[in-house]
């Protein structure tokens, strides 16, 4: 019984917990893999579940996060290789490549959120997908879309604004 | 933009109420990430005009970039010396603004700096031929046997893939209205970074050896000088030969004022001696010298639809090309039959090239001008069976100091694919057009303190170095290793595992994005 698929559980840093299976969240987070890693000698003799703390990820974030990470272990065991974009034959689309398209769909908040989850928790397919997302957000954007998007207030001097421009002035 | 509207346009944009870190505030190493998916300089240009924090982001964090590798598909690897995370290379998808995919099946066939030259009318299965093609030596052009004209007439354009800007080729569809399988465009270089100045676009059939095409004005062909690469250097054109050769045409000024291209000096420059029993069946080019003030005509070309009726200086050329269609004819009726006159003795993988083009069934001249492309078996490796092939590679390009460089290149390739293919040796000569020879350079006299080259198979060039670029390197597309001149050793790639995708391509080119100040 002792080889029962073993589970760990996750709490928020708004204090709900989530269970997730040990193989999954070990192969998909180096952060929780090292708390587990951690954790193991003093489990090894004892049948209580562990419950990890993650401070700084929300529930909401935390079980978007969870749900990607879910779905592409499945992925990968369905496919029986590292569900990586290198291997694909040019053309060819990857079988994830709706699910993440879908996944990043979301507002700025929710998106900066993930962003954050994904480098906390160092998840580093999630951290790729979540930066190229926000990165599609900027491309071929002008700079005064890019500020209304993000919220960003224009803190340059009017000379350094100036400055700025002239440099790259082919840019504009 | 004026700087002062932008900043009235800003201060009314309040940040959003949100309990989330502001995005101003993001880490540099994250934005860092976010930049690294935005390949355009323009992008990244306007990521640091945004606010201070992201104008320190992308100076701490924007790479500076190799030259891009283009697929034939348009679709583009951007590598970096990027020895850090041993990954220097992100691929991306289809350059915008191309022709879309799903209407037209689109090829690159060339490019000059930043502009692309594409086939609009190519079909999926060329697509597919270019783009994945693992063989043993994928450095090599591949005869296909079908030899079958194709029904498609092609269709040409030049693409900026920086600014977008589409220029059509109808002059240059006039020319070759018709291709078979074997048809290919070896290189599309433009004189200037303006579209509308002359473009040579050099193929490997002997209709059209070398068209001088101006946009919107006309063309000029240059029928069959064995040449295969080709450089700009002030009024003249430069090719080389497979034999080394050095020949050159000096574009003139056309008299009739309708701005078609002129050629109005042809000379050989450098002539090596042949092997014993060939002829050298372009000799005429040097007789013809003496009279080139007084000769309107230009030997061996004519503008298109003057055909081969150029007078006296093509006597000598028609003359071996009818012999050459004869040839085709009696391999017509009698596909086996090996006539091989006049050619001496190559060594065997060489000839059985020959057999195959001489075996030709149709009279297109397509796929008639070698490549400049030597193969021999490495007796040295006994150990391997089969034994791996030398291949040898030579390249024309300007150096930044307006000299003309031959780099001939080795290779190692193995005969099965056990294993990309890797370079042996490279060596660099320098045309000295008073002598009529290649001067051979070593160390610090092959590149300027500040010039590389980026040689590819269908657009060289040699850069002032900024950004990652080393100083006196030579990188090469197909394997991706960089050559250091000053030593005499090649640095293999970084790109790990990526490196097979790039290497699968039986065709890759560079082109040059604009230069960042970050």
């Amino acid at each position: 019984m002792a080889s029962e698929k073993k589970v760990v559980f996750l709490r928020s840093s708004d204090g709900e917990a989530f269970e997730v299976s040990e193989e999954v969240i070990s192969a998909a987070s180096v952060t929780i893999k090292g708390m587990i890693d951690e954790e193991s000698p003093s489990r090894a003799d004892t049948a209580a579940t562990t419950t990890l703390a993650i401070p700084n990820v929300t529930a909401a974030t935390l079980s978007r996060v969870l749900h990607y990470v879910n779905k592409h272990f499945d992925a990968a065991a369905v496919v029986g290789r590292p569900d990586d974009y290198i291997f694909c034959a040019p053309g060819d689309e990857h079988p994830l490549a709706r699910f993440d398209d879908d996944f990043v769909d979301v507002d700025n908040d929710t998106l900066i959120d993930l962003v954050h989850a994904a480098e906390y928790l160092h998840i580093k397919k999630l951290f790729d997908l979540t930066c190229k997302a926000v990165a599609d957000k900027l491309k071929g954007r002008t700079i005064d879309q890019i500020r209304e998007t993000f919220g960003i207030v224009n803190d340059y001097t009017v000379e350094e604004e100036v400055e700025v421009y002239r440099e790259n002035s082919w840019a504009f | 933009m004026a700087s002062s509207t932008m900043a009235a346009s800003a201060s009314s944009v309040l940040p959003p109420p949100t309990t989330s870190p502001s995005w101003s505030q993001l880490l540099p190493e994250l934005l860092g990430r976010v930049i690294a998916h935005l390949p355009f300089p323009a992008d990244h240009a306007r990521f640091r005009a945004v606010c201070r924090a992201w104008r320190t982001a992308a100076h701490d964090q924007v790479r500076l970039q190799l030259p891009w590798l283009v697929l034939p598909d348009g679709s583009f690897c951007i590598t970096s010396d990027d020895d850090d995370n041993g990954c220097g290379g992100v691929f991306f998808d289809r350059l915008p603004g191309l022709p879309d995919a799903a209407v037209t099946c689109t090829v690159v066939v060339g490019s000059t700096d930043d502009w692309l030259a594409l086939d609009c009318t190519c079909d999926e299965d060329h697509l597919k031929y270019v783009m994945g093609n693992i063989c043993s030596c994928c450095l090599l052009d591949k005869d296909d046997d079908d030899d079958v004209k194709l029904k498609r007439k092609p269709s040409y354009l030049l693409h900026n893939a920086f600014s977008g800007a589409t220029v059509p080729l109808p002059e240059l569809e006039a020319v070759i209205s018709s291709v078979s399988r074997r048809f290919q465009i070896r290189k599309v270089l433009m004189r200037s970074s303006t579209p509308d100045d002359v473009i040579a676009v050099v193929t490997n059939s002997w209709d059209y050896n070398i068209i001088l095409c101006r946009p919107g004005k006309g063309t000029h062909v240059l029928y069959y000088y064995d040449i295969f690469d080709v450089a700009f250097l002030g009024d003249w054109l430069y090719g080389i030969t497979p034999n080394e050769n050095l020949v050159g045409f000096r574009l003139g000024e056309d008299d009739d004022d309708d701005g078609n291209p002129v050629v109005a000096t042809t000379r050989r420059f450098i002539t090596n001696p042949l092997p014993q029993g060939e002829e050298d069946y372009w000799s005429w080019i040097d007789e013809q010298e003496n009279s080139d003030d007084d000769d309107d005509d230009d030997g061996g070309g004519g503008s298109h639809g003057g055909n081969d009726d150029d007078g006296n200086d093509n006597e000598d050329e028609d003359a071996e090309r009818d012999q050459e269609d004869e040839d085709d004819k009696v391999d017509d009726q009698s596909q086996n039959k090996e006539e091989d006159e006049g050619e001496g003795e190559a060594d065997d993988e060489a000839q059985d090239t020959e057999e195959e083009e001489e075996g030709c069934s149709c009279s297109s001249g397509d796929g008639m001008i070698p490549n400049g492309v030597d193969v021999v078996q490495d007796e040295g490796s006994s150990l391997n069976e089969p034994k791996d092939y030398i291949v040898t590679i030579r390249k024309l390009v300007k150096s930044r100091a307006g000299e003309l460089l031959m780099v001939k290149r080795q290779m190692q390739a193995p005969s099965s694919y056990s294993g990309p293919p890797h370079t042996r040796k490279v060596d660099i000569f320098k045309a000295d057009i008073n002598a009529g020879k290649w001067l051979p350079v070593t160390g610090n006299d092959c590149l300027a303190e500040d010039e590389a080259l980026f040689l590819s198979k269908s657009f060289s060039k040699s850069v002032r170095v900024h950004g990652d670029i080393r100083a006196r390197f030579v990188y090469f597309d197909d394997t991706l290793e960089a050559f250091d001149t000053t030593s005499s050793t090649c640095i293999p790639s970084s790109l790990g595992d990526q490196v097979y995708r790039l290497l699968r391509c039986s065709w890759l080119t560079w082109i040059f994005p604009q230069e960042l100040v970050v």
